[in-house]
Parts: structure tokens; sequence; C-alpha cells
């Protein structure tokens, strides 16, 4: 068990590619943390130079307060479970499960019974481990890749996407077993995904990632709330948070020639003639058939079922905003509406940096403004 | 090809057969009317002669003389005759060196080492030297055996010119070493270039997790790589095998001298079928070649299929 700090961590790619720039990172003993973002945003590449599998330009790398960012892979005492398993198709699952022991020159019998205890705690047993991985299903063979890895007792493990090669059902049974044998281990686990649903649901705490670079490092229901810029609020949710410019004005933001009231929260925070950017959640949008105070008005373009709700897409003059709808309620397309932000839910940005009104402004030399629809 | 050309359904003609039958009987036609010309061909040039040589085993077919004219059926007597020839096991014994040496040690075992070397090599550096090695492969072998003749030569040779005018008589001292590295510099380039895309094949988080684990790059290499490359070197294995066997350059070098130490079953079935004319006993010979091939390729087969 181990704590694990970065460092002013830099990864330039040869040809000038940078993965990694200047990242600082604390993560906690017993931490679940997830590392999110887009592809090519570097969050497999921070999971490699932990691991020991990318060399950093420059910066430091801690496990449990030691240094080991010249040391090899296989003496930092972590574990990585990769998104292809990484299974050997020539071993048994009991070998594959043991392999790390074997290398460490433990003998044939301490190996198998290594194999069998860890394997019984995650259903693997009987004649399942006498076959080859080939023969087992995609959520068996996750979780022997899982047992190797816990076999191998590490101070952190490291897990590159593991459940993104599972059918969506099968991922969302593996994404609570996973959480739990996390939780009875209790070892400190860095997570990468690109599912911000993966994120939200197994992390403690998880850093938002782009271009190098950490956008927010905060708590999922943080992060999902109150995203500290445009570009985690366009990132995380299902459905896409609604990003409407707007000019403030007395006591009243300008959308589209429509009046959006100030909340109290972030009244002090702007002043009159400011251009921002307004972040609402579709589901923190009321919807109703006649007019509300402080609302938008506009015609019903989309309809998108989405089970329990209905994703509605409004035209409020040349912008399109978004409103979840319970099934009862649902309006018909042509439709006039109106729609009521929430309140405590509205968040503003700077149009300059993106970031939240009345957050300190942060040197951002060569990072390019997010604006949106810049994606 | 042409068997896939073959089964594309062709419209029905003639309105009085149902137009399944028809179509049917159009395919059968158009795969014989494609297939025809190729079979013709394997016939004439491989079935036949191949046939033919096993009944000229059996004769006592001479290039010259009365039975040149007038062969007769000998039964076994070719083969009792070989294998009751010192100079026959002595081939034997020098093609089993030759292959061992220059193929399975030599172009195997070079080969995958410079795959191995050299896999993370890419750009320029890896284009010369995937060039170079290539080279060797690809020049016809009366190019290659000249070269190697001058390499070699004792007095003005460039390997000993490179040691300092040694005159060392390489050709004459050491003829089946020679022949065997020549073989190997010649033949590498395949088994380099099967191993490197075997390789490549070997998905990278396989050897990071080793890696990972604290394997040596030894145990990685017994462990993990050649297991999953079994298939791809047991295949190369078989190609270099046989192309070995079967292979005629050295000749080109030693003429099969000194004193017979390079004659390679090719060699000895040239000899004795086209310089001394006994085209019988020649095809006898090669009818064993044959067998030999044939049991080679079996060992290799069984131990493919072996990997459960």
């Amino acid at each position: 068990m181990a704590d694990l700090e970065i460092r002013g961590l830099t990864k330039i790619f040869p040809g000038g590619m940078r993965a990694l720039d200047g990242l600082d990172l604390q993560i906690q003993d017993g931490e679940f943390f997830a590392l999110l973002g887009p592809s090519g945003c570097g969050k497999t590449t921070l999971l490699r130079s932990i691991a020991g599998l990318e060399t950093p330009n420059s910066g430091e790398i801690h496990i449990g307060g030691r240094d080991v960012t010249r040391l090899p892979p296989a003496a930092r005492d972590v574990a990585m479970v990769f998104q292809d398993y990484a299974l050997y198709p020539h071993m048994t699952v009991a070998d594959n499960i043991a392999y790390p022991l074997k290398v460490r020159r433990v003998g044939r019998k301490e190996r198998r019974e290594a194999a069998e205890s860890v394997g019984r705690s995650l259903q693997i047993q009987g004649a399942m481990l006498d076959r080859r991985p080939g023969q087992l299903s995609g959520g068996q063979q996750q979780r022997v890749a899982l047992a190797r890895a816990i076999a191998y007792r590490p101070h952190v493990f490291l897990f590159d996407e593991p459940l993104s090669n599972l059918d969506a059902r099968l991922r969302l049974e593996a994404r609570t077993f996973l959480k739990q044998l996390q939780r009875e281990l209790g070892v400190t686990t860095v997570y990468v995904t690109h599912d911000q649903a993966e994120a939200l649901a197994l992390a403690d705490r998880m850093a938002v990632m782009d271009q190098g670079r950490i956008r927010q490092l905060d708590t999922p229901s943080n992060c999902f709330l109150r995203p500290a810029n445009t570009f985690v609020a366009a990132f995380i949710g299902s459905t896409p948070m609604n990003l409407l410019p707007a000019t403030v004005q007395e006591g009243t933001f300008e959308v589209a020639g429509q009046k959006v009231m100030i909340p109290e929260a972030i009244r002090a925070k702007v002043s009159v003639g400011d251009t921002v950017i307004l972040g609402v959640r579709p589901e923190y949008v009321s919807v109703s058939p006649t007019e509300l105070p402080g609302s938008l008005t506009g015609t019903v373009r989309v309809l998108e079922n989405l089970g329990v709700d209905s994703l509605v897409t409004v035209e409020v003059g040349d912008l399109r905003v978004q409103a979840t709808v319970p099934e009862e309620r649902v309006p018909a397309v042509g439709d006039r509406i109106w729609l009521a932000p929430d309140q405590r839910r509205l968040l503003a940005y700077r149009q300059d940096d993106g970031e939240q009104v009345g957050a300190p402004k942060v040197a951002q030399s060569d990072a390019p403004a997010l604006v949106p629809g810049a994606e | 090809m042409s068997s896939r050309a073959a089964e594309r359904p062709s419209p029905p003609r003639g309105a009085s057969t149902p137009p399944e039958a028809s179509a049917a009987a159009l395919q059968t036609r158009g795969a014989v009317a494609f297939l025809t010309p190729a079979l013709l061909l394997i016939g004439i040039f491989l079935v036949f002669p191949a046939l033919w040589t096993l009944y000229l085993g059996i004769t006592d077919y001479r290039l010259t003389g009365i039975q040149a004219a007038q062969p007769q059926v000998i039964g076994l007597d070719n083969y009792a005759s070989a294998l009751g020839d010192p100079a026959f096991a002595n081939s034997l014994w020098v093609t089993l060196l030759y292959v061992l040496g220059s193929a399975v040690i030599g172009q195997l075992g070079l080969g995958f080492a410079l795959a191995w070397t050299f896999r993370r090599w890419r750009g320029p550096a890896r284009n010369a030297l995937e060039v170079l090695v290539i080279a060797a492969w690809i020049i016809p072998s009366s190019v290659v055996a000249f070269l190697w003749i001058a390499f070699l030569d004792t007095h003005n040779g460039t390997l000993n010119a490179a040691l300092g005018n040694a005159d060392i008589p390489w050709l004459f001292s050491w003829p089946l070493l020679s022949i065997i590295v020549f073989n190997t510099w010649r033949g590498t380039a395949f088994s380099m270039l099967l191993c490197g895309g075997a390789l490549n094949t070997l998905p990278p988080s396989h050897l990071e997790t080793a890696r990972l684990a604290g394997a040596s790059n030894w145990q990685q290499l017994r462990d993990i790589v050649l297991p999953s490359i079994r298939g791809h070197l047991l295949t190369n294995l078989l190609l270099i095998s046989l192309w070995t066997f079967n292979d005629f350059t050295p000749y080109l070098i030693t003429a099969g001298g000194p004193n017979f130490a390079t004659d390679t079953l090719p060699v000895y079935i040239f000899r004795n079928a086209l310089i001394n004319f006994q085209l019988g006993y020649g095809a006898a010979i090669s009818a064993i070649l044959l067998l030999i091939n044939l049991v080679i390729a079996l060992v290799y087969l069984r131990l493919l299929r072996a990997r459960s």
C-alpha cells in the first residue's frame, strides 16, 4: 500500500508531441483515482510513466515516498491491467495468474496454491484454472487479468481501460465488481478511461485531462455538478451540457435576446457588459408549456428518447438548448415551450479562457481558449 | 483465383431447364473451363515428371549406350546399390550437416537474432539493414557463387586480404563450413523477414506485462516470445529445411569437393545422372530424396499440430 506523488512530469515524444506538460498530482494511499480525457490527452502516457514503461523527459514519480522515476518497471511494485488483458494464449489460466510468481522463482506448488486462492476470490476455480485464455469468455478473461495483477501483491494497481473490451451489460457488472474488489483490497488504484460514466461511477477522485494537463482534479460529483471550465463541462455528462454565450446586464444574463436571472452566487463575480458562457445541464432545465418567470422560450425541434427521460432540443433564437423531461411531460415537435434553468445549478464561464467566473486566472501560454463548439 | 471466378453464378440461359439446374451446370462447366489449363500445366510439368522419375528409378536407363535405347526394368536394384554405396551414405551425412548448420542453426538462428535485435528499429537504418540482408537473397545463384569464390580464394581472396594476406585455403581446408556459412549468409533474409513479421504480431502489452513482473530478456524470450511465435518458427523451419535439402548452389562453389566433402545429395544425383550418365540410378536417389523431404515435412506438421 502506498501513496503516489507526481511532480512536474513532462513527456515529449520524438517528433515534438507534448503528451504530458509539467503535470503535478497526488494520489492518497488506498484511493481509487480515475484519469479521464479524450484520446490523445496524455492519460495513458501518464499511466505508462507511472508503470515505468515510458521514460519522462523531466519530473519525478514517488510511490510510497520512494523516488521511482529512474527505476525499471519491475522495481516499482506496480501491476498493470491492459485493455487487451495481455493473457498468454499458450499458458493455462493458473499459469497466467502465477506467471509473476514464476519470474520471482516461486516453486510450482506454491504458485498453484496462489493461483487457486486468488482465483477463488474472483470466481475463477475448478476446471477453469486449467483452461487456456482462448477458451474463456471476455468477462472471464478480464477476471484472469485482474487475478494476475492481484497475485503479484503490488503497491499500486494501474488499469488501462480494462472494461472497454466488454459488451455494455457485462461492463456494468464488471464495474461494480471492480469497485467492490478495490475496496476490499484497499490497494491504491489509478484507472484510465475515456468513458466519463465509468470514471464517475468508480473513482474517489478523478482528473480530467486535456493536452497533457489536468483541467479539473476533484471528486466525481464536483466534476459533474461544478465543472471547473467549459472543457470539463462539455466532456462530462451523458447528455452534453448546454453552453450558451451570454452578456451580463443589470441583474440578468441576456441569452439570444432573452433574459435569465443571475443566480445569487454568481452576481458578485460578474459586472455589467461582461460576455460569459452559461453552462447548465439538460437535467437541470425545467420545461413548461406555459410561461415561467426568468425563462427562455423557443420551439421544440428534436425529441430523443433516453429511456426514463426524453431529451428535448429547443431552438431559442439562433441557439439550441437541450433539456430532459420525464415521460409524462414530453412536448411535441413544433411546440412552443419555456425553459427555466435551475438557479442553483447555473454556471458561468469566462469567454476568454473558459474557466469559471471568479476563478483565478491561470497562466496558460499555449492552451487555446475553450469556447462551445471548439471541439 | 480461377475457382473463385467459377463460383460466381452465371445467369441461366435456355428456358426449357429449371433455372437453378442450368445455373449449376454452367457453374460446373465454368469451373472445369477455368481449371483445365492450370491442371494441364501441373500435369505436364509436375505430375508426369514425378511419375516418370519413379519409373526410371526401377530401370537401368542411361544417357548413352544400349540402355539408352532399350532400358530394362531392374526392380529395386538401384535402391539396393544406393543403400550399399558409402558415397551415398557420405552424401546423406553431408546433407544433414549442411541443413542443420546452414538452415536450422544458421538461417533461423541468425534470422531470429537479427529480427529480435532490430525489432524496434524504424526508418532509414532499418531499411538499409533490410536491403543489405535481402540483397544476399535475391541476387542470382551463379552471381553469388562467383562472389564467394572470389571472397574465399586462397591467394587473391577478399577474406584473406582482409586478414592481411593470410593465404588460407578456405574452400580446401574448411569446405563444408564454407558452404554452410555461404548458405547462412544467402538465406538469412527470409527467416529474418518472417521472424520480424511474427514478432510484430506479438501485442506489446504481453511483453510489458512480463517486464512489470520483472522478467529478464531471456525469460521474456523463453516464456512468452518463443511460445507465441512457435507456429511461425516451425513453418519457417519447414520451408528453409526443404529448400536447403534440395539446394544445388554449393556445387557452383565447390563442385562437391574436395574429396566429396561437400557432396550433398542434389550434387550426388547430378553427378551420377548427368556426369556418369546413370539416369536410372539418379532417378532412384531422387525418389529417396523426395521421401526424406516428405519425412521432414511430416515431422514439422506433427510438431505444428502438437500445439493443443
